[in-house]
């Protein structure tokens, strides 16, 4: 386990304990984040990408989750801390920004009072002086007439403005890694944009690092420097998003690029999907969980999958890619 | 948010027009007249008509309901036919009474309600929430008449600790802070308490633990906040469902103890309307009626009012 990195995920399992047996969310993850570095976390929806998320910050309830494996943050163990550290450290060193901002805002509570009470916890500022930092984040995240929007409530803004809010939120704090669990994906387009240049700013500003969760391939080039790709609640792709995406090893990479609109595209072609639907994630899968639908499967698929072939910079998980190496 | 407030106190005019008109009509919807309880069975007819015109019961009835409602307006809620007092002074005695063991019984409900759904929220699913659970449904079910004499037979008849009957020591029906008058408040209000604590038991534990469910929860876990910051939000979330369905508690409490006040001979508005009922006391029963069903739209209206400053969500003015 290297020092220098800030996240450091060693053979994480998140396991929830569901009334009709266990669900194996999460499998085997690995991955590490350097300072000031992006990964984006891609892949479909039910893959495990947010899952693995709230687990960074231990946010699934306690009582119904196992997880399993090292969580490294900031060269703390996770896993270990007890709860008074635990807090500290949550929208401290790490922040979170969510999917539905509509959502993840206290409705009866002002927009600034949400990042006054923030501020107050971790800076130890007086109410004054949190609710300049308030206002600061508010201008700093471009949100017009700022000083208005400070007492709004979440339902009396825009979702790009609210977005805006919740990154203004989440960076309060000054955190060193910013956890985004689909940002942009409420938004539309344009907005998507918009936001998507200020958090890469911010990013460059604050020296902060990042891991981008994004179903959106698109997305995962724009903004992240290394991508890995997660499929049944593993990852089986990893590397420089360059690298990854032009040149795609697993076969499930392969479809989802395949499946992707891209410019110059034939209008009258037909969009290729993978055939069939990811597997059921009830029972623990020990060989290769996209064998079921992949057209390259063989007898060996079946066995058990050895660990990820390392080569590099990446990494990837199909017997069949490490022969092709 | 003043526009609000007077805008709503305007609704409520017409509502309460409406409730006086049904009071009003009592006297005519319930068989017999009214007079016959004071009108001796074989009175001359001359004497009968000078009856009638003293009550003003020969005049239209829209003029009878006008003449009504002025009077009502300024406190005269005319003059009780059996003990020929004037109606607003007995009402008035009796509200307190009811007032008093309303609060008392509020209190103790809406406290225990509130715990009881919060523990039952907090531990979803296990033997605190199932426990709170049967608590709030046996509270709710059981009959509170049935309730009342089993405490009377319990504390009083056997134990002997506490009071049966009336607001005081010797029956004295005006209230003092004193222990004396408090024991006889235990056992009425310990009866009234459980239906409200049911009620308010089961609506504490439903929004509590929708709210703990809800996404920004787990999101005020991720900002760093314990306890009792997370506590004060879903507080705050949770107050205006739960406001509204303690007021309407609250009414029920003051209109709906005749049963109890008549098992503790409790000197409220439930007894009074009780007796005035069996004397067939017509003036009684609409002041009180009318007292009452003002009561349940001010109340009503006051909830609307603090939902509205609670929850930012709801549109005003």
């Amino acid at each position: 386990m290297s020092a220098d990195k800030l996240i450091d995920v060693r053979n994480l399992n998140v396991t929830f304990k569901g009334e009709e047996g266990p669900v194996y969310a999460v499998s085997d993850v690995s991955f590490d984040l350097a300072a000031g570095e992006t990964l984006a976390l891609l892949g479909e929806s039910g893959c495990g990408k947010s899952v693995t998320m709230k687990s960074l910050m231990r946010l699934h309830p306690a009582h119904k989750t196992r997880i399993e494996g090292q969580i490294n943050i900031d060269g703390v163990d996770l896993l270990s801390m007890r709860p008074a550290a635990l807090s500290a450290m949550r929208g401290k060193t790490v922040s979170m920004v969510f999917q539905e901002p509509m959502l993840a805002f206290d409705p009866v509570y002002t927009v600034g009072d949400q990042i006054i009470e923030s501020v107050m916890r971790h800076e130890g500022f007086s109410r004054v002086d949190a609710r300049k930092r308030a206002l600061e984040m508010l201008e700093r995240v471009r949100i017009p007439s700022a000083a208005k929007r400070l007492d709004a409530y979440p339902h009396e803004m825009s979702g790009g403005m609210r977005q805006r809010a919740m990154i203004a939120l989440a960076l309060a704090c000054k955190p060193k890694i910013l956890l985004a669990d689909e940002p942009t994906t409420a938004l539309d387009a344009t907005v998507q944009i918009q936001v998507l240049l200020l958090l890469k700013e911010l990013q460059r500003e604050l020296g902060m690092s990042m891991i981008f969760v994004t179903h959106d391939v698109g997305v995962a080039i724009e903004v992240a420097d290394r991508t890995a790709v997660m499929y049944a609640g593993r990852i089986i792709e990893e590397g420089p998003v360059d690298d990854v995406l032009s040149n795609p090893w697993h076969p499930y990479t392969q479809g989802l690029l395949g499946a992707t609109v891209h410019p110059g595209m034939d209008r009258k072609q037909a969009l290729p999907a993978i055939p069939g639907s990811p597997p059921q994630l009830t029972r623990q899968i020990t060989e290769c969980a996209f064998a079921a639908r992949c057209s390259y499967r063989t007898d060996e698929c079946m066995k058990p999958m050895p660990a990820a072939y390392q080569a590099q910079t990446r990494a990837v998980r199909c017997i069949h890619a490490l022969a092709e190496v | 948010m003043f526009v609000f407030i007077i805008r709503r106190f305007l609704y409520a005019i017409p509502i309460a027009l409406a409730v006086a008109a049904v009071c009003f009509s009592l006297v005519h919807l319930a068989p017999g007249d009214p007079l016959t309880a004071i009108i001796p069975a074989d009175a001359p007819a001359e004497v009968v008509i000078a009856i009638q015109q003293a009550y003003g019961m020969d005049r239209p009835l829209l003029v009878q309901f006008g003449s009504w409602i002025q009077r009502a307006l300024q406190g005269d809620l005319g003059v009780s036919v059996a003990t020929g007092r004037p109606v607003m002074g007995d009402i008035a005695l009796a509200l307190s009474n009811t007032l008093l063991l309303a609060f008392a019984a509020a209190l103790l409900g809406f406290l225990g309600g509130i715990l009881l759904g919060a523990l039952a929220a907090i531990y979803n699913g296990t033997w605190i929430d199932k426990l709170a659970t049967a608590l709030a449904i046996t509270g709710v079910s059981i009959p509170h008449y049935w309730l009342g004499l089993l405490l009377v037979i319990i504390f009083s008849v056997h134990l002997d600790w506490l009071p049966s009957m009336g607001a005081g020591p010797g029956g004295s029906s005006d209230w003092r802070l004193d222990w004396a008058h408090l024991r006889h408040l235990v056992l009425p209000a310990v009866t009234m308490c459980f239906i409200p604590m049911g009620i308010v038991t089961r609506t504490v534990r439903a929004t509590v633990s929708e709210i703990l469910n809800s996404e920004f929860v787990t999101a005020l876990y991720a900002r760093g906040l314990r306890g009792r910051r997370i506590a004060l939000h879903v507080a705050k979330n949770a107050a205006p469902t739960v406001l509204s369905v303690m007021g309407l508690q609250f009414g029920y409490l003051l209109g709906g103890s005749i049963l109890v006040e008549t098992v503790f001979s409790w000197p409220g508005t439930g007894y009074l309307l009780n007796t005035a009922i069996f004397q067939r006391d017509i003036p009684l029963l609409q002041g009180i009626i009318l007292v009452l069903a003002m009561f349940f739209v001010g109340l009503n209206l006051l909830v609307d009012v603090l939902q509205t400053l609670m929850d930012p969500r709801i549109k005003r003015g």
